[in-house]
């Protein structure tokens, strides 16, 4: 394998981790709640903030891990319940605009507090250490914890969907929310749950970009919309496809970085968002009911 | 959410705008869209003699910006769409009247109608794919269309014009157009005509068609009306409109680079059309308003507590993020609270003056 | 016309308390439609009731005045719909479910992305054991399927099923006859009926068919254009005719 297909490899996956992790948050509140979130990249600014700012007085990477799960979970619910719990019900592009309201404002409210200037994190992982896989293939210990990060949070979503009573309620009011109030499932607390664990992912996708790079936030947030190519090849309501359509996504935009040019990589995997809109409009994993919505 | 919702009636024959107290009131008084083309025209007439070059440009902008957010107020309020790329519209106006100002064949109206033109084809284009399901998939079109005209852009921008492209003044005969002066009339002008134009269609068959589909869209297919083909007329008009809007911009500024018409312009205009308020067309006109105004009103806060050192430092480093901010809670505020925005806010406080003046002349 | 009957219905003691008590109820909705327009009705404890009525005669309407609307669907609801003397009128289905009232809807009745088995685990708020054998016995064979693949009766049973294991006070079942095959619908509502009288389950059941209806139920409420324009005892001969006279020929 040459050092080429190794980069692209190594590189796409850990770009692709990020696309996942932001695709899985999108995607559980989407099913729960119907919303087509454009604040995840505000989320994902915060997140980033948050870790740096405790990764430089010392904090160490759980702590940091910690807070920002805590943090944006808390924010999340409270979103919901502050602003989207009131909307249910209201014309889909209604719900949209509402995101980018909020995510305009938690951007700005976060740029605010810690000023527009670039987001710098103390070193986490040793920079020089490598685990040399197969031939040229190797991972650092940044890309490892990126890639754990991202199945850990992956299975427990997944056991959590389709394991505890919580998931299960989760899943009817995704269904059809109406029917699941009508059934005593308490819809409000169940959506509450959604966004939280939409924060949260949100929030770590900031992290690991974070630790990847030094961005300035609004690279951070721009993530948040590039990843929506992503999304909708994997299914905007499949949460197995958020993690596949983000891996894909990383791949190729790894692949046209090394063999095209950087810039041509938004456009290219809008390119790919258009195509599957053509071809197979519920992506994926997706169901095609979504398609109608 | 889907199920029935009971036995929904669809009214075609009704009118889409609610009834005022003022057209209800006894004592008969002007007719909203007489009153309406009345401040108008008074504002521009005011604005053209009594302005100064600065005031002059920044209404410039406004009526640019009204424009597009009437364009797009056409789409979120008669056709239920949205679009996240209005700037990526704007922007096919702009680079269009950058190309056509320098050839000489192209005379003043014609670079602003060929945008036009363009316009719609780039909005039947991208519509198509994205009508065939639903409005959520036509919001992730015009978002791929926006990234796809910002590279797009910048690659035909290249190292040779790294600033943009020069926009040559419009000009009539000897009769130079590039003064603020001209660029005021010409806009306010073409943003009266559009005015008119967009009133006439709501109040005719196709404003009522987009509102019985708004109301339900079951119920409107039964009835007979193609969903798809309305939906996509909307579209198609709104972004030839928008095309028009982006080709003032360019003669207003002179120079078009792809850097001006960014997701941020587009994130920021449909913002706008919410808090100046959907389902009217002065509340996208407010909304523009607001858009031009607020970043203004924020450096004269800077300037006016200069003396207070830290604040007013902090407040001009800040002023876009703080506009943001603003922007961000406005919308939020309004969605909860308001949905026809600050159009609705003031007609309510209209309402109360009016009753409370009546119970003072009563008494 | 043949008017056979499934089970002898046996009628309440005249003594038995309401349980439900509907009192000019009016139902608007957000683009001015009227669903009722107020309308009255009492069911006792455990009474079987049928309200027959025509499309659009405002039969799903009522039953969602009674098991609540969500508050984005800007319904206007006046009037009163008492479940044991609590009040349930524009309520959210939340607060109706709390009351013991479940509607089992005419369409989308099932999640069709959960198992069966899932359907049964959801029901929770009667305590009871999830392997206990369904009131359904069909549906025990088909707990691992998916709930989207069943065949329409299997859905209505389903339905059912997970609304039995909530146990309701007041079940309110809109059109269950619709779209299934007459011999299911008899299986159906023989089932419905034996159950509802095991619990003591007041049920509402909002039909189109009379025939069927009116084997079901021991009282009957016929509404036209959102009002009640007839009521009685189900197995009074003019019930059926009153029925044809609103519902139509060949009913």
């Amino acid at each position: 394998m040459n050092t080429d297909l190794a980069n692209i490899i190594v590189s796409g996956l850990t770009t692709g981790c990020i696309y996942a992790l932001i695709g899985v948050g999108f995607v559980v509140v989407f099913r729960a709640t119907g919303v087509v979130s454009f604040a995840q990249g505000a989320f994902m600014v915060l997140g980033a903030l948050l870790f740096g700012t405790i990764s430089r007085h010392g904090g160490g990477l759980a702590v940091g891990l910690v807070v920002v799960c805590a943090v944006l979970a808390v924010l999340g619910a409270l979103v919901y319940r502050l602003v989207f719990a009131r909307l249910v019900g209201a014309e889909a592009f209604v719900l949209s605009v509402a995101t980018v309201g909020l995510g305009t404002l938690v951007a700005a409210v976060v740029l605010l507090i810690w000023g527009p200037t670039t987001i710098v994190v103390a070193p986490q992982f040793s920079a020089d250490t490598r685990y040399h896989l197969t031939g040229a293939l190797a991972l650092t210990p940044r890309d490892v914890f990126t890639l754990v990060l991202t199945i850990v949070i992956f299975a427990l979503i997944m056991l959590g969907l389709h394991r505890t009573p919580i998931g299960l309620r989760m899943r009817a009011v995704a269904g059809n929310a109406r029917l699941a109030a009508h059934v005593g499932v308490d819809v409000v607390r169940t959506s509450t749950a959604a966004w939280a664990i939409g924060g949260l992912t949100a929030g770590l996708a900031g992290v690991v970009y974070l630790l990847g790079t030094q961005p300035d936030p609004g690279s951070v947030y721009s993530l948040g919309l590039a990843a929506f190519p992503a999304i909708l090849l994997g299914g905007l309501d499949s949460v197995a496809g958020s993690l596949v359509g983000g891996v894909l996504i990383g791949l190729l935009q790894s692949a046209i970085g090394v063999y095209i040019g950087g810039e041509w990589q938004d456009v290219v995997s809008y390119g790919v968002l258009l195509a599957v809109l053509l071809l197979r409009p519920q992506g994926i994993f997706g169901s095609p009911e979504v398609a109608r919505l | 959410m889907t199920g029935s919702r009971g036995e929904p009636s669809v009214v075609l024959a009704g009118h889409e705008q609610r009834p005022s107290p003022v057209a209800r009131s006894r004592r008969s008084r002007l007719p909203p869209t007489l009153a309406g083309t009345v401040v108008f025209v008074v504002a521009a007439v005011a604005i053209f003699f009594g302005g100064s070059d600065n005031v002059l440009y920044q209404s410039v902008l406004i009526a640019i910006y009204a424009i597009v957010t009437v364009s797009q107020e056409w789409l979120f309020g008669r056709a239920g769409l949205i679009s996240l790329g209005p700037a990526a519209i704007m922007a096919v106006g702009a680079f269009t009247t950058a190309q056509l100002s320098t050839q000489g064949w192209a005379v003043f109206p014609v670079p602003i109608l060929v945008s036009f033109v363009f316009g719609g084809i780039v909005g039947l284009l991208i519509g198509i794919p994205g009508l065939r399901f639903s409005g959520l998939y036509l919001m992730l079109t015009t978002l791929a269309l926006q990234f796809i005209v910002t590279f797009a852009g910048q690659k035909y921008q290249g190292l040779d014009h790294l600033a943009g492209f020069t926009v040559n003044p419009p000009q009539w005969g000897s009769l130079e157009l590039g003064t603020p002066q001209a660029l005021f009339v010409i806009s306010t002008v073409i943003l009266g005509l559009i005015l008119l134009a967009l009133h006439a269609i709501y109040r005719a068959v196709p404003g009522r068609v987009w509102n019985a589909m708004r109301q339900d869209e079951a119920a409107a297919s039964v009835l007979g009306v193609n969903l798809v083909r309305w939906k996509l007329t909307a579209f198609v008009g709104s972004s030839a409109l928008t095309a028009v809007g982006g080709s003032l911009y360019a003669y207003q500024a002179a120079q078009v680079t792809y850097s001006s018409y960014s997701l941020d312009l587009s994130l920021a205009l449909v913002v706008m059309v919410f808090i100046g308020g959907v389902g009217t067309l002065t509340g996208p006109i407010l909304g523009a308003v607001v858009i031009v105004l607020l970043p203004v009103g924020v450096q004269q806060l800077a300037g006016t507590l200069s003396g207070t050192g830290d604040v007013a430092a902090w407040l001009t480093l800040h002023q876009a993020i703080i506009a943001n901010a603003v922007y961000g809670l406005v919308l939020l505020l309004v969605l909860l609270f308001e949905r026809d925005g600050i159009f609705g806010l003031l007609r309510s406080l209209g309402r109360l003056a009016v009753s409370l003046g009546r119970t003072a002349v009563r008494r | 016309m043949t008017q056979e009957r499934l089970v002898d219905p046996a009628v309440p003691v005249p003594e038995a308390k309401p349980l439900l008590e509907v009192d000019k109820l009016a139902v608007t909705y957000s683009n001015g439609a009227q669903g009722v327009q107020g309308i009255s009705l009492v069911v006792h404890e455990a009474e079987i009731v049928t309200v027959l009525g025509r499309n659009g005669a405002g039969k799903t309407s009522l039953l969602r005045g009674i098991a609540g609307f969500l508050s984005s669907e800007h319904v206007t609801v006046t009037g009163r719909a008492a479940v044991a003397g609590r009040d349930v009128a524009g309520a959210t289905p939340m607060k109706s479910f709390r009351h013991g009232v479940i509607l089992v809807p005419e369409r989308d009745k099932v999640f069709a992305n959960l198992t069966v088995e899932e359907h049964l685990r959801l029901a929770t708020r009667g305590k009871r054991d999830r392997r206990e054998p369904c009131a359904f016995p069909a549906l025990d064979r088909l707990r691992p399927a998916k709930a989207g693949l069943l065949s329409g009766g299997e859905r209505q049973m389903l339905a059912l099923e997970v609304a039995w294991r909530n146990d309701p006070r007041l079940l309110l079942v809109d059109e269950a006859s619709l779209g299934l095959a007459p011999v299911a619908v008899k299986e159906l509502m023989e089932r419905l009926r034996t159950v509802a009288r095991e619990r003591r389950t007041a049920l509402i059941a909002v039909e189109q068919d009379a025939s069927v209806a009116l084997r079901l139920a021991d009282r009957a409420y016929v509404i036209n254009h959102g009002r009640v324009v007839w009521e009685g005892a189900s197995r009074q001969t003019s019930a059926a005719t009153i029925a044809r006279e609103y519902l139509g020929t060949g009913r």
